[in-house]
């Protein structure tokens, strides 16, 4: 299904791998297989996004890129354990947090439960982190919440926002500028660099929010990063 | 030990090495000194391991105080620095006194000035480097009163002037050379001509990338996020050009229509605003 790609040197040292289906479960099932791969074969980092591969710090030759197509040719999905982790992320969707869910609600012609209901519903793939440390781009935000980005980017976003833009939801890991809706704050750090992994998530974790009180947001924001993924928001399944 | 200390940290001055490698797929910058060959040069003439750190001094350098006698040795862009009085030059190894003062003072010929020290600049070591970033590291830049450790020294004995290479080669070249990006062939044929035939200035720069004036005037349609690298020149929605520099994000959603050789990323981080250049392809 995924045996058709394109494979091109991305300046003198990283080889980019391009597959033209559109983003889906199955499709970043393969690209994790690929590159863990990858990986094995050259010791080398590969980063995975929506529908590409890249190689890092690797001398770009004919006989690589023969290696990298030997190796795709040979992809076995036995080989991988693929993570099967849950995460449960709590939000606390007050409109003290959520700056923008009034207007986003008004702006759909639905009530503020409909649209937390449309957010905390589905289940999430953790496609990739990238964007700022510990940032999730996530796939499967329903269709009716999928929101053009502001004309004007906010200056400030403050960590822990929850916020949709265009046909993606995220989790803002520090403050930062952005023009994407904020609709509510998830108490917990995303990324925290005394936590021994670092990052909250892991590409290919399923994640899904859950609605918290303030009192719940009160008291989880207490919760360092290993607390929490040791509790009961995360299984390991 | 204690080696140095900051009494005014300049317009922007951090500790940087070759940067993170292995952290992306947390979204984690690579960072590093933006000059990389001006960084090891400053290691290699204090006979410094390979990932040493130094200080990357930015249009107006620090002014340091030093609390032992150590060697240090200024590479990159040629700055007006005195040591108590006495005028320095690049790239040539200066042997200072406890209680002597460094004024790295104006950059004269570029944007960036590397200050190597002996032994290296020994801040902790975070995902395997001691380039400050914020916020992986407590703050993005030295701060005044920072008091700054080095490493143990390689070096069997040093006096001034010791060891220097005649050559100052701060990159004043405004050529960059590329090679086609992942995205080139959203360019039309008329646009490619553009790309290497006219010639672009710097309109805006800090340490994640560098705008470039000139609009190429054409609108291409956004990609879906991809990986991007030091040196990714994406297309803006505006038709603008961006030049991704080290402390970059690990992914991003314009097009990329090149891609900078290593050396044009080094001859890059020495431009400033109002500084041109041109974009050759090879």
């Amino acid at each position: 299904m995924f045996e058709k790609y394109s494979i091109q040197a991305f300046g003198e040292y990283a080889i980019l791998i391009k597959w033209k289906q559109p983003p889906s479960n199955d499709l970043r099932v393969y690209l994790a297989i690929a590159q863990k791969s990858l990986e094995r074969e050259f010791d080398k980092e590969v980063i995975l996004t929506y529908q590409e591969l890249l190689i890092k710090d690797i001398m770009v030759s004919n006989d690589t890129i023969k290696q990298v197509k030997e190796c795709l040719g040979t992809l076995d999905a036995k080989q991988l354990s693929l993570s099967r982790r849950e995460v449960i992320i709590p939000v606390c969707y007050d409109l003290k947090f959520g700056s923008d869910l009034m207007k986003l609600a008004k702006d759909k012609n639905k009530s503020i439960d409909a649209i937390i209901k449309l957010h905390t519903d589905p289940k999430y793939m953790v496609y990739f982190l990238g964007f700022l440390p510990g940032f999730p781009y996530l796939l499967g935000l329903d269709k009716k919440l999928h929101t053009a980005r502001k004309d004007t980017p906010s200056r400030k976003v403050t960590q822990g926002s929850v916020a949709i833009g265009g046909t993606q939801t995220g989790i803002y890991p520090q403050d930062s500028p952005g023009g994407w809706h904020v609709i509510g704050h998830c108490p917990i750090p995303l990324f925290d660099i005394h936590f021994s992994e670092k990052s909250l998530l892991r590409q290919g974790d399923h994640l899904q929010f859950k609605a918290i009180s303030m009192d719940e947001h009160a008291s989880l924001s207490k919760m360092s990063l290993h607390e929490f993924v040791n509790s009961s928001f995360v299984s390991n399944g | 030990m204690a080696s140095i200390e900051i009494l005014e940290t300049g317009f922007y001055t951090s500790v940087q090495d070759q940067g993170r490698k292995g952290y992306a797929i947390k979204g984690v910058p690579e960072s590093g000194a933006m000059d990389q060959e001006a960084w090891r040069l400053s290691n290699l003439l204090l006979h410094n391991l390979d990932s040493d750190a130094a200080l990357e001094c930015t249009l107006i350098g620090p002014t340091i105080v030093f609390l032992r006698d150590l060697a240090f040795v200024l590479t990159g862009a040629i700055t007006s620095a005195v040591l108590d009085g006495t005028e320095l030059i690049s790239n040539k190894v200066y042997k200072a006194s406890k209680g002597q003062i460094l004024r790295v003072g104006k950059v004269l010929n570029g944007c960036r000035t590397y200050v190597g020290f002996d032994g290296g600049i020994d801040t902790k070591i975070i995902l395997g480097s001691r380039s400050t970033f914020y916020p992986i590291t407590e703050r993005g830049i030295v701060q005044k009163g920072d008091v700054l450790r080095t490493g143990i020294s390689n070096m069997l004995s040093v006096s001034s002037g010791m060891v220097h290479i005649k050559e100052a080669k701060a990159n004043k070249s405004s050529n960059i050379n590329i090679v086609q990006g992942p995205e080139y062939y959203y360019l039309s044929q008329i646009k490619r001509e553009v790309l290497t035939n006219r010639s672009f200035t710097i309109q805006s720069w800090n340490r994640m990338g560098i705008a470039l004036g000139e609009p190429l005037e054409q609108q291409v349609a956004k990609i879906l996020t991809g990986p991007v690298l030091p040196g990714t020149v994406q297309l803006t929605p505006s038709g603008h050009l961006y030049i991704l520099m080290r402390d970059c994000q690990v992914t991003g959603g314009y097009p990329r229509i090149a891609q900078l050789t290593q050396t044009a990323i080094n001859t890059m981080a020495q431009k400033k605003t109002g500084d041109t250049i041109r974009l050759a392809l090879e």
